[in-house]
Formats: C-alpha cells, structure tokens, sequence
C-alpha cells in the first residue's frame, strides 16, 4: 500500500520531493477524516522535524487538504460537521507551527491581514499572514468578519505598510470593494497599498482592479512576492 | 425567449443607486418569490417538507450573490455559482429543472417590486444565470 509505504518513508527518512509531499497532504487528510487529530499532528510535526520546509507544510498539507475538504462537502462525501472538525483540527495544528514561524528575522514591515464583515472563512488569511510572518514580516491577523471601521482604526494605529483582505464566498466582494472605497476616502490611511485574494479572485481574473486594490495573489505564498513587487514601486 | 442572452454580452456594473433599491427589496424579493416557487412546485408528500425553507434559503443566497455580482460585472462569478450549484444542490434534493424555474420566478419578482429603471439594469445578470442554468439543464438530459 502506498500509504504504509509512506508511513514508512516518514519514519525512515525526509520528504524528498513534491509528490511524497502531495501524497503526505493526503495522507493528513486521511488521517483528519478518521477523526485522528492527534495522528495528523504528529505527521505534520515529524515532517518539520525531517526538514520538510514550514511553506512547503503550508502548502501541500494545510492548503491542499482545505481545497480537498471543500470539494467533499460540495460532493456530499463528507458532512458540513466533518468539514468544521477538519478545519479546527487544521488551525490547531498550525498554531503548534508558530513557535517555528514566530522566530523569523524581522524586516520591518507590518501587515494587517482580514476578512471582510460577513466573511466567516478565515483559514485563508491565516495561512497570508503566517507566510509574512515566514518572509520576516511583522502581522496583526484579524481573523474573520471584521467591521470596515475596525479594520480602518487598526491600520491607522499600527501605521501598517500592507493590508490583505481575504474572501471566500462571492456574496461577500461587495463587501471588499465597499471596504477598499472607505479605505481610499479617509485621509490618514488611503496611501496604504491593498492586497486581495481569495476563490472569487481566483475564479475572475480582472476582480482585483474593479474593487480597486493594488494587487492580487492566488495564494499565500504568492502574497508575499506580490507584496514585495507593490512595496518595490513607487 | 426575451430573456436569454448570448454568454458573449458584457455584463456592466451598475449604478450605485440599483444596489441599493436591489439591497431594500430584497427581502420582499425573497419572499415573494419563495411562496410562488413553493405554490407552483410540483413536488408531493414527503418531498414538500422543508421545501419552502430549502427554497427561501436558495433565493436569498441568490439574492445577495446578485447585490454583490452587479456591483462589480462580473460573469465568471456568476458562472462559478452555477458550477458550485450543479455539483451541490442535487444533494440538497434541489434538481436543476427546479433551480432553472426558480431563477425565472426570482427574475419575474424582480420586474414586479422593483421600478423599472432598477430592473432594467438587474435582468441581464438574471438572464445571464437562466441561460447558464438552461445549458446545465439540457446537458443533464
């Protein structure tokens, strides 16, 4: 069985490539959907401990394993129950990860990275920020449904360099474009360059200039060398 | 069929002050349209519990992802929906002969609370959604 064979590459040697690393991302997943957390963790522990990179966990675990979750549920294979355990168990795990991602040399860049009011799907501005806090980013993560005006207060005290605004569901980029148009008429923050992402800006490719933000990024990874690319330009 | 529209028309944002007679009406929207969906339902019996619920449920979510989609023009977040609804909504036991039919009431309603000069900006969204659901429809069969 592969998976044993996995198992077995787990104990006795590191992750070598993208296809053991997509298999162990199955193998999460399963894991996860046996109802064994503590299994799952312990995989994602013994792939840091093999070396496999914190981006690379990220990307191939966490990211693919959530993508995977939310075609279950829209196939009816798994229940929405299934779906939240899968997801809690996740951002447990990841907090396990921060002593790791929070000992990054700092480059003195600050971030703020939000969903917008009505936006429940939080994981994707989690995993944006832990890839800044991973590129020696400072972040200031405020999770899901944040009012406008919450999110207008907090870039004004911290003076941020950078805002990402995470959707998932369509019903709510009314919601981000709102956001950005409050943002850009208040004097003190409007200069702040704005970072969107998320299925409907994945699903419409042209989405980010019509809300007007400075960029977009399919994915976290690719967040922070957009955010480089906007902090580069003048 | 007036309605149906060629996938090829551009679909354009509208003005501020649709969004915002569509986000007023809305709820009267939903309601009136769930109970003619659930009036004209063909369903029977055991089918018809919680139908009028799972149909109010469906017509709102269609409502709000209308106000969102017309501020901004965007088809292929209209056709990401009717993708997302092919998929989902069988399991639900919401076929897509039923999805079709109730996109067609929702478009009806509209014409009926809203003034025409705000209806007249929304319908081409709906028409874009009737005619993509017709494809789903047709290609199922």
């Amino acid at each position: 069985m592969a998976l044993n064979r996995l198992k077995e590459d787990l104990r006795d040697s590191d992750p070598v490539d993208i296809e053991s690393y997509k298999e162990l991302g199955r193998l999460y997943l399963e894991t996860l959907l046996k109802n064994d957390r503590h299994g799952a963790n312990n995989l994602v522990l013994k792939a840091v401990e093999r070396g496999m990179s914190l981006q690379d966990i990220y990307i191939y675990i966490f990211q693919e394993s959530q993508h995977e979750i939310g075609r279950l549920w829209e196939s009816n294979r798994i229940t929405v129950a299934q779906e939240h355990y899968c997801t809690a168990a996740t951002q447990n795990i990841m907090s396990q990860l921060y002593p790791y991602i929070f000992s990054t040399k700092k480059i003195g860049r600050l971030l703020v990275a939000t969903c917008v009011g009505g936006e429940l799907h939080e994981l994707g501005a989690r995993m944006v920020a832990d890839f800044f806090e991973m590129a020696g980013w400072d972040t200031y993560y405020l999770g899901a449904n944040t009012p406008s005006e919450s999110i207008i207060k907090t870039l004004e005290s911290l003076k941020a360099d950078l805002l990402a605004i995470s959707v998932s569901m369509t019903f709510n980029v009314a919601a981000v474009k709102n956001l950005i148009a409050e943002i850009r008429a208040e004097e003190t923050v409007k200069d702040i360059r704005i970072l969107v992402g998320g299925r409907p800006f994945n699903v419409a490719e042209d989405l980010w200039r019509t809300v007007k933000a400075d960029g977009f990024a399919p994915d976290a990874k690719r967040a922070v060398e957009a955010a480089e690319v906007l902090l580069a330009s003048p | 069929m007036e309605y149906y529209m060629s996938e090829s028309i551009k679909l354009l944002p509208v003005q501020e002050k649709t969004v915002k007679a569509f986000a007023a009406a809305m709820g009267e929207i939903t309601r009136k349209a769930t109970e003619v969906a659930f009036e004209r339902s063909p369903k029977k019996g055991p089918e018809r519990i919680n139908l009028k619920e799972k149909y109010s449920k469906g017509l709102q979510m269609v409502g709000h992802i209308l106000e969102s989609v017309i501020c901004v023009g965007e088809k292929a977040l209209l056709l990401d929906q009717l993708d997302w609804g092919k998929t989902r909504l069988p399991h639900e036991g919401i076929s897509p002969e039923e999805v079709l039919e109730n996109l067609k009431i929702y478009r009806a309603t509209i014409r009926e609370v809203l003034e025409e000069k705000y209806s007249s900006e929304i319908l081409p969204y709906l028409d874009f959604l009737i005619t993509g659901q017709e494809k789903i429809t047709r290609s199922k069969g």
